[in-house]
């Protein structure tokens, strides 16, 4: 497991982003005329370019700046400038573009549909919540990432992923359970140890490990408990709705309930459908400009 | 400290009879501190006269500064004279390229190969020492003297540097736009972008503040803007409204349009002065030309 594991580490930094991310960033990048807001709106959508973003500035390089975590597209515009996140999206862009279907069938844009789907109900929940623009912005990422091993798994692992999925599915167990059988690890801790080896923020690695848990792994007398149990709280819920709404697929089948304490913590805020319906996420998921071509 | 200098033309040089006064050569800054140590900001063609200047003095130490690698800051280098006579002591510094991931070494090193320069990089008899910096990083120089940087706004990374000595103290901008905000306020993301410049804008005030000196990038007048907007440099406006809110004694214009003569330059400073008449607490504001002196 150790040495699967240290692989997928390491052919991490390759991974590409989605084709309509790509695309559309290399068109952008071709017109001198080109809104900086385009720019985010197609980086802030593709969850490798933004967690490759992340990488670059809570690296060593940039963490002395007075944000000592970086979070969001909006963070690394006003750190590095337009021009620069632009080239450095091209940088990224220039690696290829993950296939429409991975080798064995899974269709990558429904992983990133679920992606969005929980970046936005869970930006939708935090919105009903009294926090700064900024924080509220970190809700939209940590749902966005929340799944990021499984992308590992897809493009890497095409083979044992799509197993995984048919297993979890036919068997009716958990994903999480089949992955452990059949790989050795399973999405949520590789995403995290990825999130770790990418020095991305904190809370965004908890949420990453601990979004199918019904409380975090962190000790409560943690500083920062309360803040990442709240971004617990909403992306599990938000992932939850999303499941049993269809948007996307996450390879897990029907879902299990959502945990008790995370109902009850989040009182105020549920139910999820009369925060946003399905149709409205599928709308907001689909005005995103890396679909506009 | 003494400031004198020797390049205050943006984007290209721009030589001739119109712009004999405040001259045609690009950005290069010359500080003297009160221990005779010489920092020089930036390698625009305005360094090769400043090397010029140097052959008395030689063998020197000196260190220079580079807020950012766009070609009229850097142009000047492979002129620096010290660099080809052995003796001398040359530091460089400057930000690190996330594009390229290239230390400032490797990027310079492009001005020394074939296609560009006659001379490569391992024949200078004076190697300059490359060191890349990261942000708030202070680069200790001599004995009471200290440079540190902030990232300013630029299409590169651009540092803004302060250079403290014995209780005067000088803030260069390197070239930089004062932030807005890309997204409408109708949208999503407009919050957030809001919060973030306004922490950036505030960062940039507390760092320059109460400095005796503010040289500030100053290409564009207000009306001019709009049709420049993105572009990545300042206005009059824009850098008088600086200094009042940072607390500066001295306010410095440079990194001139090269399509601005002299007479136009002394015409928009003048209506500057109009537009912002000076009350008690006020900066001081200037027209930097090159030779200009000025001491603190």
């Amino acid at each position: 497991m150790i040495e699967i594991k240290e692989k997928l580490l390491k052919m991490a930094d390759d991974l590409p982003a989605y084709p309509q991310s790509v695309r559309m960033m290399v068109e952008l990048a071709s017109d001198i005329d080109c809104a900086p807001k385009d720019l985010v709106n197609v980086i802030e959508h593709d969850p490798v370019m933004t967690a490759k973003f992340l990488r670059l500035l809570n690296s060593d390089y940039f963490a002395r700046g007075i944000d000592k975590k970086i979070y969001s597209t909006n963070q690394a515009v006003v750190r590095l400038g337009v021009n620069t996140v632009k080239n450095i999206a091209l940088d990224i862009a220039s690696i290829g573009a993950l296939p429409v279907k991975s080798k064995d069938g899974i269709h990558m844009r429904s992983i990133l549909e679920h992606a969005l789907g929980v970046a936005i109900v869970s930006r939708r929940v935090a919105e009903t919540l009294e926090l700064s623009a900024e924080k509220k912005a970190i809700f939209f990422v940590a749902g966005l990432l929340h799944d990021f091993g499984k992308l590992i798994f897809a493009y890497f692992m095409p083979h044992a992923c799509s197993q995984a999925w048919y297993r979890a599915k036919s068997q009716q167990k958990k994903l999480t359970e089949i992955e452990h059988l059949l790989i050795g690890i399973d999405h949520a801790e590789l995403g995290y140890a990825i999130a770790k080896r990418w020095r991305l923020p904190k809370a965004l690695r908890v949420i990453i490990r601990d979004h199918h848990k019904p409380n975090i792994a962190i000790e409560p007398d943690h500083p920062q408990y309360l803040w990442y149990r709240q971004l617990h709280d909403v992306v599990t819920a938000s992932n939850h709705y999303c499941k049993t709404v269809n948007i996307g697929q996450s390879g897990n089948p029907d879902p299990t309930p959502l945990p008790k304490p995370v109902q009850e913590r989040l009182a105020e805020a549920m139910p999820i459908s009369e925060r946003i319906s399905a149709q409205e996420v599928l709308r907001e998921i689909h005005s995103a400009l890396i679909f506009a071509i | 400290m003494k400031i004198k200098f020797w390049g205050v033309r943006g984007s290209i040089p721009a030589p001739g009879p119109k712009t004999v006064k405040y001259g045609g050569n690009t950005t290069c800054i010359e500080v003297r501190t009160d221990d005779n140590e010489l920092i020089i900001f930036d390698g625009g063609t305005g360094i090769f006269p400043l090397a010029q200047s140097l052959f008395p003095e030689l063998p020197i130490s000196c260190h220079i500064f580079i807020t950012h690698t766009h070609w009229d800051h850097i142009q000047g280098l492979p002129f620096f004279i010290p660099m080809f006579i052995p003796g001398n002591d040359i530091t460089i510094y400057g930000t690190y390229d996330p594009v390229q991931r290239r230390s400032l070494g490797e990027v310079l090193s492009q001005q020394w190969t074939y296609s560009y320069y006659p001379v490569r990089s391992v024949e200078l008899k004076s190697q300059p020492r490359y060191v890349t910096l990261q942000e708030y990083e202070s680069v200790r120089i001599g004995c009471s003297t200290f440079v540190s940087n902030i990232y300013m706004n630029h299409p590169v990374l651009n540092f803004g540097y302060r250079v403290e000595c014995n209780g005067k103290s000088i803030f260069f901008t390197g070239d930089h736009e004062y932030m807005y905000n890309i997204h409408e306020p109708e949208e999503r993301n407009h919050d957030e972008f809001t919060d973030l410049i306004r922490k950036k804008n505030k960062n940039i005030k507390n760092f320059i503040q109460g400095v005796d000196v503010l040289i500030a990038d100053t290409s564009y007048t207000d009306a001019e803007y709009p049709d420049k907007k993105g572009w990545g440099h300042g206005t009059y406006g824009g850098s008088v409204a600086l200094a009042k809110a940072a607390g500066v004694k001295h306010l410095f214009f440079t990194h001139h349009e090269p399509t601005r003569n002299d007479e136009a330059l002394e015409r928009i400073y003048q209506e500057t002065l109009e537009r912002f008449p000076r009350t008690e607490g006020d900066p001081e504001y200037h027209l930097a030309r090159e030779g200009l002196e000025f001491e603190l």
